[in-house]
């Protein structure tokens, strides 16, 4: 009966798309510890996402050689850029691999590795929400 | 810019072994030279940094858009994030 009456009403009151992709958005990645308008119906475990990256050598000569001059260091801002990434989507990967629909109070935190290797750690709350309303 | 002119120094140090090498000088000379050389071409023309490109298309018809938008450092385009449900894997598409 609950899922008739969704479908029902969605049928009936056609959801804008962003309201679509509101529901459909599978997995949600929040730094807070509640969601507003959802409630946690389950909590799965800690969840993490861990890369170590680098520039190879070219990468590196180029940064050192931008550093002389100062102002941002491009190659260093995408490394960082790219280890985000790559942290976050193992962690909604592990995330989904454990049942979970959204991982709460997701931190970041970062640390080097020799002189040119950058450990990104993306971490949180794997956990299954469910919206309020219903 | 600077990856042109790191080009030319290297082309220069490789162009500058191979003289030195016809001229008949050392072979200690000749690898002083050639070996920086190669290495800086070496490293400018293999270097595996990237990790997932950012796509124009969409990834298939089994992708979800998410909410999570940014603007991607690089290119200053704005990036949306496609999750895969049944993987859990991601795709980044520009727009």
């Amino acid at each position: 009966l609950y899922c008739v009456s969704i479908r029902v009403t969605r049928r009936d009151f056609r959801l804008s798309s962003e309201e679509l992709m509101e529901l459909e958005n599978p997995m949600l990645v929040v730094t807070t510890e509640n969601v507003a308008g959802h409630r946690v119906t389950e909590v799965k475990g800690q969840c993490f996402g861990v890369v170590v990256r680098s520039r190879g050598l070219g990468g590196n000569i180029m940064a050192g050689l931008r550093s002389i001059v100062g102002g941002e260091i491009d190659e260093y801002t995408q490394l960082l850029e790219e280890a985000r990434r790559h942290a976050v989507d193992r962690l909604v990967r592990n995330a989904t691999a454990m049942g979970a629909n959204a991982v709460l109070m997701m931190r970041f935190d970062s640390a080097e590795i020799g002189q040119t290797m950058s450990e990104i750690v993306a971490y949180g709350t794997a956990a299954v929400i469910e919206c309020e309303a219903a | 810019l600077l990856r042109a002119a790191l080009f030319l120094v290297g082309g220069i140090l490789l162009a500058a072994a191979g003289c030195s090498a016809i001229a008949g000088c050392n072979l200690g000379i000749v690898l002083r030279l050639a070996i920086p050389g190669l290495v800086l071409m070496f490293g400018l023309l293999v270097e595996r940094w990237r990790y997932k490109p950012v796509t124009i298309h969409r990834p298939g018809p089994d992708w979800v858009p998410t909410n999570e938008r940014f603007i991607d450092p690089e290119s200053g385009e704005t990036v949306t994030v496609f999750y895969q449900p049944s993987t859990g894997e991601r795709r980044y598409v520009a727009g």
